[in-house]
């Protein structure tokens, strides 16, 4: 079995408003009742082993991205105890750090610096970065004049050329087209087995393709670890879960296109109504599919009819409580 | 890379891209760096030699003014840059894992670049004016060097309460503003009454500007007081590391 790569062990970590404004409250002699505290992560334990890919999932707030950073030592826990082996590089914001005014080329130094990769290693590995990126042709341009794509894409190739042992990714893959996002699901899979990889996205789908295990946070904790398939997941989440996917088709064009992401909510099966876009599946088929609402079955109340928006004269499709997996309750193109 | 190499690294990446950052859309460009403290000390000049009568012994004024603003100018504008420049890069601090002081020490670094420049049109101004250049110029560099890390124990501190309390920053303005007037940089030592000199004597950049004063214009070096400015320095400068690296540890949590 391999060696664990990190490990959290009953991990705790709040945030006080009190805790960091004490000194003004007492000299505004204002007096408050109770400690306005949030919890992040609540003794959370875990542990990641060389060269997996592990998921973070979860809605705002939950704690995955104090996890994070917790693995990247920029926060340090409250209580508890966190071992990391190995070289980490945490790729948290994309484009961190990166200058309008500098060119692309000055930018990826800049960069790296601040990601601790050796000026060396950056200059052998310079024209891969570019290549990688796609920018060849604007590399000497102010990055200012780059779309926040080009310089995601920038960042992105920056990081990948690096050393670490550990890659700690959040929300990386949520910029740039979906040629790039794809490139970067390939660049993650070739590494799968050589670097541990840790990747926190809102866009469960994208997760379950190159991962090789899940964390699911809710309020500072951990409320599944999952390595099953991708359906069963959805299928257990509760009724106030969220979730993202990606459209993988033009079914529901125009409302929904290719590559567009969409908000999932588990909204009660009972509550759906006439027009309602919903995410299903089936046992013998591997995708999700998202159509409108566009009826109910006349023989039984408990199944809805929907059609594809762009298909709408082929047969209906028969939905029940059981292959229900959402509402999609938001569209970002 | 160890902590050492990232710290190098940064600064000299950060250093960079201020230098260029700072004059990237203004026509005179680097040009600016020697213009500043030129215009400044010729317009002070002007008003203080013809308005109130000025004099500075034997020194024309504007060579006095524009040695005690070379100082001055670096250690404002260090001091004032450095304590905004956490939350400035408020992104980096909570998103990544670097050397945090070396957003710090960059400030100074990009500021002492100016002052180099800066020295650059001193002596320009020294040898028009028919002063004689010395090799005991190269005391200059002891005394700024000193000046540095004063400064850069200062802005440490700063910089670090400022993440916790915004305060800092405008606290620091108003003590500079007062600080400027507290200093002889437009006016002799000696017209400050003997019961205030103490004033000056406690004051670091009063004893750096007379010291550059002293090197540059009288090819002389008061060594009680260079000794005095190192102490000073050295305490400072590990008040500020000490300070720094205390409160740096919540700064992702506060900032």
């Amino acid at each position: 079995m391999k060696k664990v790569a990190i490990e959290f062990k009953k991990v705790t970590k709040s945030f006080s408003w009190y805790r960091e404004n004490r000194l003004k409250l007492k000299l505004t002699n204002w007096k408050t009742s109770h400690e306005e505290k949030i919890v992040a992560l609540d003794k959370v334990s875990f542990k990641i082993r060389e060269g997996e890919v592990l998921g973070l999932y979860g809605p705002n707030g939950s704690g995955k991205s104090t996890a994070l950073r917790i693995m990247a030592s920029i926060l340090k826990p409250d209580s508890g105890k966190i071992e990391v082996v190995g070289r980490v590089m945490p790729v948290i914001d994309l484009g961190l750090g990166l200058d309008p005014e500098l060119t692309g080329e000055e930018n990826i130094f800049l960069f790296s610096s601040i990601l601790g990769l050796p000026e060396v290693k950056v200059r052998d590995n310079l024209n891969k970065i570019i290549k990688f990126a796609g920018i060849e042709k604007y590399i000497k341009m102010p990055m200012k004049k780059y779309s926040s794509g080009m310089r995601a894409r920038l960042a992105f190739s920056t990081a990948l050329y690096s050393e670490a042992d550990i890659l700690l990714f959040d929300e990386i893959l949520a910029v740039g087209d979906l040629e790039f996002k794809t490139k970067c699901e390939k660049a993650i899979k070739k590494l799968k087995g050589n670097k541990t990889i840790v990747v926190v996205s809102h866009d469960l789908e994208q997760l379950y393709r190159f991962c090789d295990r899940m964390l699911h946070f809710e309020n500072g904790k951990i409320v599944q670890s999952s390595s099953s398939r991708m359906k069963q997941f959805l299928y257990s989440l509760g009724e106030k879960d969220e979730y993202m996917i990606e459209a993988m088709s033009n079914s529901m064009w125009p409302v929904i296109a290719k590559g567009d992401r969409l908000v999932v909510k588990k909204i009660p099966f009972d509550k759906l109504k006439l027009g309602d876009i919903v995410a299903f599946s089936f046992k013998n088929i591997s995708e999700i599919i998202v159509h409108r609402v566009a009826g109910m079955d006349t023989k039984s109340k408990s199944r809805l009819l929907t059609k594809g928006d762009a298909n709408y004269s082929q047969d209906n499709w028969k939905i029940t409580k059981e292959n229900y997996l959402g509402k999609v309750v938001e569209i970002k193109s | 890379m160890d902590n050492f190499g990232q710290f190098v690294s940064t600064t000299r990446n950060f250093v960079k891209r201020d230098l260029k950052v700072r004059y990237s859309q203004s026509i005179l460009g680097p040009i600016w760096v020697v213009l500043h403290p030129l215009l400044l000390s010729i317009v002070t000049a002007i008003i203080f030699s013809l308005a109130f009568k000025t004099k500075v012994s034997d020194v024309p004024y504007y060579i006095f003014v524009l040695i005690g603003y070379l100082n001055w100018g670096f250690f404002n504008q260090s001091v004032r840059e450095s304590t905004g420049v956490l939350i400035a890069n408020r992104n980096l601090v909570v998103n990544a894992n670097f050397p945090l002081e070396s957003l710090v020490v960059s400030k100074q670094l990009s500021r002492l670049v100016d002052w180099f420049m800066g020295l650059g049109i001193v002596i320009l101004w020294l040898s028009l004016s028919g002063f004689k250049l010395h090799w005991f110029l190269f005391a200059y560099l002891f005394v700024v060097f000193f000046q540095l890390l004063f400064q850069l124990g200062l802005s440490l501190v700063s910089a670090a309460l400022n993440v916790y309390y915004r305060d800092t920053f405008y606290a620091i303005e108003v003590a500079l503003n007062l600080w400027f007037y507290l200093t002889p940089i437009i006016y002799p030592l000696t017209i400050v009454p003997e019961k205030f000199r103490w004033l000056i004597a406690l004051n670091p950049i009063a004893r750096v500007i007379i010291l550059s004063r002293q090197i540059i214009l009288e090819k002389y070096i008061d060594v009680g007081s260079l000794v005095n400015l190192t102490i000073t320095a050295m305490i400072c400068l590990l008040i500020g590391i000490f300070t720094f690296r205390k409160l740096k540890l919540k700064f992702a949590d506060v900032i």
